[in-house]
């Protein structure tokens, strides 16, 4: 069954699984991992827009990833949101992929995915993951779920405190969207009806540098191990403010305030970054599977924090 | 609702759930786009939506509304986009099976360059980020790379003749090229294929009146070919289920009821070995499936361990080979490498899936399937269903890479068949891609404990091997005998072992077995190298005992690279680079029945064989043969293949293909030119013909080839290949089915690469490769060059990246897609330089051996070899994915493990 809602108002009434780009649900109705009736949002008026205001910026919630990715205003003034709008996924998949459909995508967790399989995700009452294989999954038990999120916009919009406007509910933060992480039955917060119309960037910051890193085993297109957004306010090479995210390390995309805190002040020399990334890992107790990743944590924050030093913004960024 | 395909507009009501790919291949038969990963991963179903390219298997059909949509159909062989004509110039294909999708990818590219750039040619890594979408399993991305910067560069916006390499390009590029999965037959049902839901089970009851009371279900079938009625493995075929279409075949599957009586079992080879196991076979008769391509050799269980006997033949001195082992420890003047080496399973991943389309009539039965063996498949056919040969027709026109795992009676056929012969109608069975990854095949996973003594001067003394292979159900690992002819003349114990665990059979790879073996032998030599403070080149000069390889030696120690190499973890800072070698040494096996027939037709030649082309190139190189005999263009030469009603060709196995197919077929021709030119003078009345410059020169002129054959009546040649002469007596060695003449000397390569190793991210980067091959003389040039441009990036994803994940709880496979299941992609390509060092096999037939497998197997231990290298790290188990390339450096490198030892 399909709804193909044409009013924002309709999209409460109508029951189901909300389809906007179609590049998650596709995939999980051909393995029919997903069986539910669908609403297909992607014909809803006036929701694929980029504008900016005094008092910040605002996207529709239909806006293409790719267009993220090359938006002047994005790429000049939220550098750390345009980098992994470029880099996530694949050049196909960011041009059929909207901006609340990835922050509201389901995860990647390979028994999720598999028919096989039951779990929290899927009605079940366990995560077999648990007793089996889980090398790809969080590096912490950060909740019953520990499939990271697969989120890197959601990660971006983390270090820029974005607002999400969800029907119904008003206006919102982005991490209430993604919750603490206890709850396994969800990869976010949203109730069925609900869904996110726009997102509210505060105003560009002066002097914003962006970085972002995707570990991965191959060069491209891969589903990160670890993934970082850094975001360094620089005064000359004197750090004024830092914003530090990472995804694949717990079941939520998780801000890194005590880096953050460490990096004020200094410049933006390797050792600073190598001690700031050393607080990341800091105490915390790796899950067996996944103690691999304690080290490519904080490889990966100093490899985002090198970027965000070292890249010419504007320029297409490599990994 | 309304949408434009290729110019035309098309109203259709689309399903709920219907992807764009259903719209085109079904609705509209446009299948030059492929169905592959349907997970938006390898891009083979990119159209141009608008003009911008996007994965139909993940695009919703509501989308297309009011849009626009381009497939590779609306650039047909009259409207050749210049990035067609570059990938035919530049063998940029293979299989063809990729080809749509990374051509619209690439023609969009190369609109959006041009705007911006001009004819600037884009670097490697631009072309890298716009292709980044797309996989090619066959390994064409060197040439995908040079396609796409001359395509934009200008080459070929007024080029209008293109002459390929490839014989079938046009119709590859053009996406006109049918396989399998392309194939519809009006009143066509679909085949759904029901596997176990368990890894070991007794199947006590299959309940299938719900399904068979389905509207649209025709048919339903029992697979299960077990007489204990058990089934081994989770997906294991139980029942098919033949429907009007896809949906209700799906929904009818989960209408059948299996009652199981669920069994313990064992999910890996150390598991397996443990004492008090599940067994995998508890019963007496034990009937494993063959993962290997010759026959299998009696052997003795204990458990789920099998020694067979082959062993014996193996081992020369074994006694002594175990007490220089044992000894060596105490011997000072003896260096001994001992280690235990790991490798993953390795699945084969061909872009076409297992496809058979049967149909089952009165009096004959026709299938259509996806395969590397299509003459011994319609014997096979044949006695199996007890029809006369005559009466089955094995139809294989393209194959979309098989790479081992398509040969003979597989299930997706027996399936198709199965229902056909109950329905009477054409049955298509195509597996989704869980189940190619999943039952479609793998190069098995093994455990070695492997030694090797030399000593203090560098002489080798000994090497004990024993191979654990895990082949899941099946047997048939054999590492052995690659090391047992390789550096011979001193004593050796080696012994392959099969493991059974209850996962699905392996299959022949790409030289089975071979990469396992030498990742395992030159790993532990250039250790030993590296013990002795001698050079690893050096010392495998001393120990080689075949001469194949001298010039190869001579080769990699002139390269600059190799020179300038450093010592072992002498590079500083993150990122480390590293040279290592490794050697390949391999069979050299030929058909001597395989025939090929060439004739004449009023319209031109004609080349029929009961051969088939996965993208090896055997339709080029017959092509290409014949053609050098007439002085005519190959793109002239008709090669049909793929029918099991011609002559019978060889198999595509065994890398046998060209050795078994180019001397018969210049043979056949030269026998039709001499037919032709009699009858210019007996029925045309020329006097003094002969044949020069594509055509028959005469006393009064010239008469043009295409002439010849429109005038005189036509002729027809069938020539068989035949032995070698001499090396009959020595080297004939008849090998069941599928047919095998070995010759006794081996082919060989010295492989050379370059690494960059990441140590913070644990990320191993190949710059360069440099493949060394001598295997004799080479037939065409460009096609065996991409031959080893996609041994050496498939070798680097075993290597590197590719590894078969199971869940230890269930037994069921967690790498069922190609997300989770990694190979290479076009940013991972290195710069690649391939040598061939031709002659040596004079006194075989042609002189030309096969390369397919031989440029497999010194890919790993290369990589492995310059990981040391950069780092000082021995890798010992691959695939070298980042956690396990960290977990070694922390050992390795005093700094990184200190920053390793954290807080918990």
């Amino acid at each position: 069954m399909i709804t193909l809602v044409e009013n924002i108002t309709d999209v409460a009434k109508a029951p189901g699984e909300i389809r906007a780009g179609g590049t998650d649900l596709q995939e999980r109705l051909r393995s029919r991992i997903s069986r539910s009736p669908i609403v297909d949002i992607s014909r809803l008026p006036g929701l694929k827009s980029i504008e900016h205001y005094a008092e910040g910026t605002t996207l529709g919630a239909l806006t293409k990833v790719a267009d993220l990715g090359r938006h002047p205003h994005i790429m000049n003034n939220y550098p750390a949101l345009a980098m992994p709008a470029q880099l996530l996924a694949t050049p196909q998949i960011r041009e059929m992929a909207t901006l609340g459909g990835v922050l509201c995508q389901r995860n990647r967790c390979w028994y999720y995915r598999n028919p096989h399989f039951s779990c929290y995700k899927k009605g079940g009452d366990g995560c077999p993951a648990r007793a089996g294989n889980y090398e790809l999954g969080t590096c912490v038990d950060s909740g019953p779920c520990i499939a990271p999120h697969p989120s890197s916009v959601g990660l971006a919009l983390l270090t820029y405190d974005a607002e999400l406007e969800v029907t119904g509910r008003g206006r919102i933060n982005v991490t209430d969207l993604y919750g603490d992480g206890s709850d396994p039955t969800h990869d976010h917060t949203l109730q069925p009806g609900e869904m996110i119309t726009h997102v509210y960037l505060p105003p560009a910051a002066a002097h914003e540098r962006g970085g972002y890193h995707r570990l991965m085993s191959r060069a491209l297109a891969e589903w990160p191990l670890v993934e970082v957004v850094v975001r360094l306010m620089l005064d000359g090479d004197t750090i004024s403010q830092a914003k530090v995210a990472i995804n694949g390390m717990a079941n939520i995309p998780l801000r890194l305030p005590a880096v953050e805190d460490n990096l004020i002040g200094k410049k933006t020399t390797d050792q600073v970054f190598e001690a700031a990334a050393a607080i990341a890992t800091k105490g915390i107790v790796p899950l067996p599977q996944t103690a691999y990743k304690v080290g490519m944590i904080r490889s990966g924050i100093v490899a985002a924090m090198t970027t965000a030093r070292d890249h010419t913004p504007g320029e297409k960024l490599m990994l | 609702m309304k949408t434009t395909i290729n110019g035309q507009e098309y109203k259709f009501d689309p399903r709920a759930d219907e992807s764009a790919i259903e719209v085109l291949r079904e609705r509209k038969q446009l299948t030059g786009t492929k169905l592959v990963c349907g997970a938006g991963v390898c891009g083979a179903c990119t159209v141009l939506v608008d003009g911008t390219p996007m994965t139909a298997c993940l695009l919703p059909a509501h989308a297309l509304e009011g849009k626009s949509v381009q497939t590779i159909e609306a650039h047909g062989p009259d409207q050749l986009h210049p990035v067609q004509k570059a990938f035919m110039a530049h063998d940029a294909l293979q299989c063809g099976f990729c080809t749509p999708g990374f051509i619209i990818e690439a023609i969009a590219f190369y609109d959006s360059w041009r705007k911006e750039h001009g004819k600037k040619e884009p670097d490697r890594d631009e072309v890298a980020l716009a292709l980044s979408g797309h996989l090619c399993r066959c390994g064409a991305y060197v040439g995908i790379y040079k396609a796409v910067q001359r395509a934009v560069a200008g080459d070929f916006d007024e080029v209008s003749e293109i002459e390929s390499p490839r014989v079938e390009a046009l119709a590859k590029v053009t996406g006109q090229a049918r396989y399998t999965a392309d194939v519809h037959v009006p009143g066509m049902l679909t085949g759904r294929i029901l596997g176990s839901k368990h890894a070991h089970a007794r199947i006590v009851r299959i309940d299938i009146s719900a399904a068979v009371a389905m509207e649209g279900v025709k048919a339903v079938v029992e697979m299960l070919e077990d007489k204990y009625k058990v089934a081994r493995y989770v997906g294991q075929p139980l029942a098919a289920v033949a429907a009007i279409s896809e949906e209700i075949a799906a929904e009818a599957l989960e209408k059948i009821t299996v009652e199981y009586e669920v069994l313990p079992f064992v999910d890996s080879l150390d598991e397996a070995l443990k004492p008090g196991a599940a067994l995998v076979y508890p019963e007496s008769s034990k009937n494993p499936p063959n993962a290997s391509e010759g026959p299998i050799p009696p052997g003795k269980w204990e458990g789920n361990l099998r020694k067979p006997y082959l062993n014996l033949m193996m081992t020369t001195w074994p006694g002594k080979a175990r007490r220089i082992v044992k000894e060596a420890g105490q011997d000072e003047n003896l260096v001994l490498v001992q280690r235990t080496y790991r490798t993953p399973g390795q699945t084969h991943t061909s872009l076409e899936p297992h496809c058979a389309v049967a149909h089952w009539q009165e009096g004959s039965l026709t299938v259509h399937v996806s395969t590397q063996t299509v003459a011994p498949l319609a014997r096979e056919l044949a006695k199996y269903y007890k029809l006369n040969r005559e009466q089955v027709t094995v139809l294989s026109e393209y194959v979309g890479g098989a790479f081992g795992s398509k040969q003979g009676f597989t299930t997706e056929t027996r399936a198709a068949v199965e229902l056909s012969r109950v329905t009477k109608a054409p049955v298509k069975v195509v597996y989704d891609r869980m189940e190619e990854m999943t039952i479609g095949g793998y190069r098995p996973l093994t455990k070695s404990d492997f030694s090797i003594v030399a000593d203090k001067q560098g002489n080798l003394k000994a090497m004990t091997g024993y191979f654990y292979g895990d082949c899941g159900v099946a047997v048939q690992s054999q590492c052995a005998p690659w090391v047992r002819f390789t550096y011979t003349g001193v004593p050796k114990d080696v012994k392959d072992f099969d493991v059974v665990t209850n996962a699905a059979f392996a299959k022949p790879f790409r030289a089975p077995s071979g990469p396992a073996s030498f990742w395992v032998l030159e790993s532990a030599m250039d250790e030993l190298a590296h013990r002795l403070g001698k050079s690893p080149v050096a010392l495998r000069r001393h120990w080689d005992d075949s001469t194949i390889r001298m010039p190869l030696y001579d080769w990699i120690e002139s390269l600059p690279a190799w020179q300038k190499r450093g010592e072992a973890g002498a590079s500083a800072g993150r990122f480390k680079t590293g040279i290592g070698v490794a050697i390949g040494n391999w069979f050299n096996i030929y058909f001597s029945q395989a025939k090929v027939e060439v004739a004449t037709t009023p319209g031109g030649l004609v080349v029929r064989t009961a051969a088939q082309d996965m993208g090896n190139g055997l339709r080029s190189v017959v092509a290409k043969a014949v053609a050098e005999e007439f002085g005519v263009s190959p793109l002239t030469v008709d090669v049909q293949l793929g029918n099991s009603e011609y002559v019978e060709g060889p198999v595509s196995t065994g890398s046998r293909g060209t050795n078994s197919i180019y001397q018969p077929s210049v043979e056949a021709a030269r026998k039709v030119k001499e037919k032709l030119l009699a009858n210019a003078a007996s029925t045309l009345g020329l006097k003094d013909p002969h044949w020069e410059n594509g055509g028959i020169f005469h006393e009064k002129g010239f008469l043009p080839a295409a002439e010849v054959f429109r005038q005189l009546p036509a002729v027809s040649v069938v020539e068989k290949r035949g032995g070698n002469g001499l090396f009959d007596v020595l080297g004939m060695m008849p090998s069941g089915e599928l047919g095998a003449n070995i010759v006794p000397k081996m082919t060989g390569s010295v492989f050379m690469a370059q690494v960059e190793v990441d140590t913070l991210l644990g990320r191993v980067k190949v710059q360069k490769v440099w493949a060394g091959m001598a295997n004799g003389k080479i037939v065409n040039p460009e096609l065996a060059q991409s031959q080893v441009y996609g041994a050496v990036i498939q070798g680097m994803g075993y290597a590197l990246y590719e590894e078969r994940i199971s869940d230890p709880a269930t037994g069921t496979l967690l790498t069922v897609g190609m997300e989770d299941y990694r190979i290479p992609g076009i940013g991972d390509i290195p710069e690649i330089e391939v040598h061939f060092h031709e002659g040596g096999f004079e006194s075989v037939k042609g002189e030309a051996c096969g390369l397919s497998e031989l440029s497999f197997l010194a890919v790993a231990p290369a990589i492995g070899n310059a990981v040391f290298n950069a780092t000082g790290w021995r890798p010992t188990e691959i695939p070298m994915r980042p956690h396990r390339v960290l977990e070694g450096l922390s050992m390795a490198l005093p700094q990184v493990q200190e920053a390793k030892s954290v807080e918990y």
